[in-house]
């Protein structure tokens, strides 16, 4: 029977005719457990054991058998039909893998597959067979190979409605039209009344501005503010504030935080190749580029682009061929905006898994698309083919990263400093002893004998040296400003798509073009043509007609408002993620941010300043029983401070913040940490700040537009115990206003208008008047605790990220004695509930 | 409108695997409105679908994510012991005897290379006779409970992608880790203690934090690394203990912030993880007293400790022996050292030397206490070692890096003792019989753990994720 023809056609050829390989029947639609048995145990085992020899990618089809379509195992091979769905027992299949003939043994190497394997393949054909492989062959293409090129067909839906173009809809009118303050209001109260719901009251005008502070700045307001808005009477005063606050340089500050989360960015380089040091000595110069963009209030479509292409830019507006309006042609401080891209990690120089990276960055970041699903497989969800996602491979598999820090372009043409020789001169010198390195090493490969101890020798003075480099670009004072580049490699081409994402598995060429889903006319994409594409697609991204850009800026900024978005997954608005609460709203809000220049701030105020967002945090048992999660924004939500809101609020209360915008990243353990905003806090990739991680900062290894907020102990123990919170809250009561007080109750009121941005109720004040009071007079004796960082005894294995473990005390801060009653009183206060959340 | 928030729960275990039940916003007290934490962990320690099934009861909290859950059968191991021999252990040298290689010392070999035969001689120990190095002479006294992997093998020789691959599972992309996985699939048994904990000594291990990273699970699910080197606890644990006040003092503060709390709950919506935050303070409140005691090896009999042995490996295995018996899941303890391309005889020993006295003490106190039966104890690096000599150490001889064979030891928790599973040619070049890959020893321990490795998923971005990716085989004969 082995070879025996039975079929007058090769399935080969079947499937190469489009009529007969259109007769084949359409996938069943397939339930979610047998796509998840055929994905786990199917899938795996046909394209590890069989597809060598049953599939497109074989070098000689055998048997004319294929395996790797749903059409190919319908059909069958030379032998006859491969399978009988639902009847394990007459399938040709089984009895192959069983070795139960002698003559049909598969696979035929290696082995009998293992008896769970068989039995799952006997119970996939018992279920019928359900194969959500929908790539059939249904056009013969022939590449010049002679061989055909399958066409593929897509199932996920492109009916989606964020694929839709973005059209704006009308206002919709309420019976209430005097609540509504911006278009904003007519969308929510329009829902509410069809819900049979009515808005909450306006919130008291304290609680707004301890709101609206936060949300803009991430800073609580100050007592003198809070005094100038109750006292300001004038109708505008709160779209005073609002102005005040969005002009604010901590504004900046706060929106770039929550896109360093998106932009995965981190310090460090992660997994770095070949005993690199593993700083990024330009990672400083994105975040102040991001800080600035959104203090200026950058149309986002630059923001998109520079982040993208600013390489490009800087070229174009050199040779005076585009921005005829700019200012100073040539500025390359833009260039720092490419840390987007290269700021991720290394992953030990292996350019597939960077280019993934960079590929997940941007389409999460901008587009709210998971394109990096599509590296191994067509997207399982959304209608993104793995042809896409090698486009976008094309694009940057054909650019290049500066390997050495000083290869990297600085952000200002260099002043001839005293400092900047110096640098210079050292920065020479290390380079000479890199060369000499690389000599003795080149030595060492040529001769013949090889000398364990030389090589070790070798090893050590390459670390040193590299650390050395390291030390240099972040710490020298002459050292300038640079910019984390990516440029276009000099013959940019198209890649191939690596089947199942393997290396070494190559299938056609792609060319590099935008998304199939987000192109107006996908069947004639343009072609990327000027170097790498990166500005292309740079602007296609940008597009005003990209259906995703606005809708998934939309959704952040609304999510920065109310804690969760209108989506409530920010970086995936497709198939998967959960239908929009506000289908109007969003699109009105992303048709108005395109119309308004794509200008974030204008979005803000459309959304700040509404009635929806000044409404008052009430409790109502019974429409929370109707709409519990507040889906329709009956009133405003109850929020968490986040980490660097935590430590910077804490600071400023204090009046210890730095109010310094931008520079070079602080240790945890230095006095840095403990006066400059959290969000200039070193990271390291490899191994965040366990503070941060036990207060919920997301994965730098991943994008991130939202993160978890859990509850642990750790936190409260930081609360309890951390000397930082201890002093931070003992400066608090030795500020001279404070010390110049003598009653009681003033102390108190004090303390409350400090920490919690009111004043005490009488029951309040009754309480911390009778806790100060009921503290021992005896000085207790504090326990002596060593907080010196441990020894770190690791003879003889390097370990680059060792001098990164840092465990030194959080902002270097130590007890500094015993604490009075009123230092006491100041620190339960900060260990309340009502310090970390707002309303 | 609510009907629009799908709630993805687990089908087995009642995990949420929607990632909104780790957000806080929007999560309401709604019905159990005056009950305390403890009602609600009462509920889901008896039904732990309930904790989480309602979206009006989820409590989205480090709090309730870390209570004990059932898993999808019923576990053998309740709590896991990982010694990671950091380094890659030389198999032929340890569990893996090779006469063939010993009759070839110095010869060259077909394949190439300069045969090395062990300089260690092996005996048979225990009623099945296991043939063990004398090396591990001690720890061997245990056969009878152990089962010896021989058949190991791993992707790449590369001492930091192979260390976190073993933990995580994965070769580059950041993906939690084995303790993260366990722990969010289990929860813990003591609040007042983490769940995860990695021991170290001095600085991080190869690879970083990855190996103990929660990655995209919930930060709760993350292990806390404790220097064991630090000599007090306070070094140990971040803000284990307050250096201004007294315990009395900390108390009476406490409860004026507590009433405080419960003012400020009557000023805004009925939100739970306003009561889980106040819950938080009590749990570290007790967890400075509890964990201060946990670490305190003092405590423990002067034979105990003797036993052990008074070094860093015989203080790390004791402390882990003392949050097992707390309720901690998951331990590991980072070994390492175990690089020896040169002078192996006299490295080698001593490196064993260091582990084999405490794992033998570990095994012995366990099973005394009766904690063997439900403490799965795992001993293995991340790769093992060629046959021939490393072409760097002539004159005295190592062996270099092999992804194709190495030997993990398991003990306690449902394991088969006294067995040896799989083996590798006659030269020990490479695993050939029975081999069992890392993303099989996962699918294994997480069947003693009482789960399926293939429906323990997560889902982020759209997609399910899981320990073992689209692998693993359970290691059936090994079980017990």
């Amino acid at each position: 029977m082995r070879l025996s023809t039975l079929l007058a056609f090769p399935a080969f050829l079947l499937s190469v005719i489009p009529g007969l390989a259109a007769d084949v029947a359409p996938p069943p639609s397939i339930s979610p457990e047998d796509l998840q048995f055929f994905e786990t145990k199917i899938r795996p085992v046909l394209s590890d054991q069989c597809y060598r020899c049953h599939s497109e990618q074989a070098e000689k089809l055998k048997a004319d058998l294929r395996l790797d379509t749903r059409a190919g195992v319908l059909a069958g091979g030379e032998s006859g039909t491969a399978i009988v769905p639902g009847d394990p027992e007459k399938s040709l299949l089984i009895e192959a893998i069983r070795y139960g003939n002698p003559d049909l043994r598969m696979p035929p190497k290696g082995g009998k597959l293992s008896d769970d394997i068989i039995a799952d393949f006997a119970e996939w054909i018992r279920r019928g067979a359900p194969d959500p492989r929908t790539t059939a062959v249904v056009a013969a293409a022939p590449d010049a190979r002679g061989t055909a090129t399958p066409v593929h067909i897509y199932t996920p839906s492109k009916d989606h409605w964020s694929f839709k173009p973005v059209v704006q809809p009308a206002v919709p009118a309420t019976r209430h039209p005097d609540w509504c303050r911006t278009p904003v209001d007519n969308f929510i109260l329009a829902d509410l009344e069809a819900a049979d719901m009515q808005p909450s009251a306006a919130t008291d005008r304290r609680t707004l501005l301890r709101r609206v502070t936060y949300d803009l700045t991430g800073l609580p307001p100050t007592e003198a503010e809070i005094q100038a808005f109750l006292s300001d009477t004038a109708p505008d005063a709160y779209a005073k504030v609002v102005d005040r606050l969005l002009a604010s340089p901590h504004y900046g500050e706060h929106s770039a935080r929550a896109w360093l989360d998106v932009a995965r960015f981190a310090d460090t380089k992660g997994q770095v190749k070949r005993r690199g040091d593993p700083r990024s000595a330009g990672a400083w110069t994105y975040r102040d580029y991001v800080i600035d963009a959104f203090n200026t209030d950058k149309p986002y479509t630059t923001f998109i682009t520079e982040q993208l292409a600013a390489d490009q830019l800087v070229l174009q507006s050199l040779h005076r061929k585009t921005l005829p309006d700019e200012k100073s042609p040539g500025d390359r401080r833009i260039l720092a905006a490419m840390g987007f891209l290269t700021l991720g990690n290394q992953f030990d120089g292996n350019p597939n898994d960077i280019i993934n990276d960079r590929i997940d960055v941007t389409s999460k970041a901008f587009l709210g698309l998971t394109v990096s699903c599509a590296r191994c497989h067509d997207h399982k969800f959304d209608p993104i083919p793995t042809k896409d996602y090698y486009s976008l491979y094309g694009i940057f598999a054909s650019c290049t990263q500066p390997q050495r820090s000083a290869d990297l372009p600085t952000l200002l043409p260099v002043a001839d400093t005293p400092d900047y020789r110096d640098y210079v001169a050292k920065s020479d010198e290390l380079a000479a002893k890199e060369a000499t390195l690389r000599e003795d090493f080149q030595a060492a490969r040529r001769a013949n004998e090889i000398d364990a101890e030389k090589r070790k020798e070798l090893i050590r003075r390459q670390v040193t040296l590299q650390a050395q480099i390291g030390d240099l670009e972040a710490n020298h004072v002459g050292a300038p400003p640079r910019a984390e580049v990516l440029i276009d490699s000099r013959s940019p081409r198209n890649f191939p798509v690596l089947i199942r994402g393997e290396a070494q598995n190559k299938g056609e060429i792609v060319p590099r073009r935008f998304l199939e889903i987000l192109s107006p006319d996908p069947a004639n994409r343009p072609l990327y043509a000027q170097g790498s594409g990166r500005l292309e697609l740079a602007r296609d991204i940008a597009s005003p007609t990209n259906p995703l850009t606005p809708r998934v800026l939309v959704n952040r900024v609304w999510q920065q408002h109310f804690g969760e978005g209108f989506v409530p997954t920010p970086d995936d608005l497709g198939n998967q993620s959960a239908p929009p609460s506000h289908p109007a709203l969003i699109d009105y809000l992303a048709a108005r941010f395109v119309q308004d220049g794509w200008s974030i701030k204008k979005l803000h105020r459309l959304i700040v300043l509404s009635a929806t967002y000044q409404q008052a945090n009430t409790d109502n048992p019974a429409y929370a029983a109707k709409d519990p999660y507040n889906r329709l924004n009956w009133r405003y939500n109850l929020r968490r401070l986040d980490l660097e809101e935590m430590h910077d609020s804490i600071l400023a209360i204090a009046g210890r913040l730095d109010p310094a915008v931008g520079g070079k990243s602080v240790r945890l353990s230095s006095e840095g940490f403990a006066t400059r905003r959290a969000l200039y806090t070193f990271i390291d990739r490899r191994n965040p700040p366990e503070l941060f991680t036990q207060f919920d900062f997301p994965s730098p290894d991943v994008p991130s537009g939202r993160r978890y907020e859990t509850t642990v102990p750790q936190q409260a123990l930081f609360f309890m115990n951390n000397p930082l919170i201890i002093e931070t809250a003992r400066k608090l009561t030795q500020r001279p206003e404070f010390v110049k007080l003598t009653h009681t109750e003033d102390r108190v009121i004090s303390l409350y208008y400090a920490v919690l941005q009111r004043p005490p109720t009488l029951h309040e004040i009754a309480l911390a008047t009778s806790y100060v009071k009921a503290t021992p007079t005896t000085t207790d004796t504090p326990l002596r605790i060593d907080n010196t960082p441990s020894p770190n005894n690791r003879r003889g294995q390097f370990n680059p990220f060792k001098r990164f473990a840092d465990n030194g005390p959080v902002g270097g801060a130590r007890n500094e004695g015993p604490l009075d009653a009123w230092a006491r009183l100041a620190h339960a206060l900060f260990q309340t509930n009502e310090a970390v959340f707002y309303d | 409108m609510s009907d629009q928030h799908h709630h993805h729960n687990h089908p087995c275990c009642g995990i949420s695997t929607n990632p909104e039940d780790y957000f806080l916003t929007r999560r309401q007290f709604l019905s159990r409105v005056g009950m305390g934490l403890g009602a609600l962990s009462l509920a889901s320690v008896i039904d732990p679908l309930s904790a989480f099934a309602s979206p009006d009861s989820a409590p989205a909290t480090g709090g309730g994510l870390l209570l004990p859950h059932a898993p999808h059968f019923p576990a053998k191991a309740k709590a896991v012991i990982h010694i990671f021999a950091q380094g890659a252990p030389s198999h032929v040298d340890t569990w893996d005897p090779k006469p063939t290689l010993t009759a070839l010392n110095n010869k060259s070999l077909p394949g190439g290379g300069i045969a090395m035969g062990s300089p260690f001689a092996f005996k048979k120990y225990g009623r099945a006779g296991i043939e063990i190095s004398d090396v591990f002479a001690k720890t061997a006294e245990h056969a009878d409970d152990l089962a010896v992997i021989r058949s190991m093998w791993t992707d790449i020789p590369a001492h930091d992608v192979a260390t976190v691959f073993m933990n995580t599972g994965s070769l580059r992309i950041s993906k939690p880790s084995l303790g993260s996985w366990i722990i969010y699939g289990l929860g813990t048994e003591n609040q007042n203690l983490p769940g995860f904990i990695s021991l170290r000594k001095g600085g991080l291990p190869i690879g970083g934090a990855a190996n103990y990273q929660a990655a995209f699970l919930p930060g709760v699910f993350q292990g806390s690394a404790i220097n064991t080197q630090a000599t007090t606890v306070d070094q140990m644990i971040q803000n284990i203990r307050n250096s201004y006040l007294p315990q009395s003092e900390q108390r009476r503060q406490l409860d004026f912030v507590n009433q405080l709390n419960t003012l400020h709950s009557h000023n805004v919506q009925r939100e739970a993880a306003l009561e889980t935050r106040l819950q938080s303070y009590e749990t570290a409140f007790r967890m400075q007293t509890e964990a201060t005691d946990a670490f305190d090896i003092r405590k423990e009999k002067e034979t105990t400790r003797a036993a052990y042995g008074d070094t860093d490996t015989g203080r790390q295995l004791l402390i882990a022996r003392r949050l097992v018996e707390r309720g901690v899941r998951v331990v590991q303890v980072w070994h390492d050292g175990w690089d020896h391309h040169q002078d192996l005889e006299t490295k080698l020993s001593a490196k064993a030397a260091e582990i084999d006295q405490p794992l033998a003490a570990l095994l012995g106190d366990l099973k005394q206490r009766g904690l063997l039966d439900s403490t799965l104890v795992i001993w293995g690096g991340e790769f093992g070692r060629k046959p021939t000599k490393d072409r760097n150490g002539y004159d005295n001889p190592g062996r270099d890096h092999n992804a194709k064979a190495f030997s993990t030891v398991m003990a306690g928790g449902g394991i088969k003792g006294g067995v040896v599973h799989g083996a590798t040619d006659e030269l020990g070049a490479a695993a050939i019989t029975d081999k069992v890959h890392v993303h099989d020893l996962h699918a294994t321990i997480l069947n003693r753990l009482g789960f399926d490795h293939t429906k323990l998923t997560y889902r982020f971005n759209g997609r399910d994720f899981r320990l073992t990716d689209n692998f693993g085989q359970v290691v059936q004969p090994i079980l017990a």
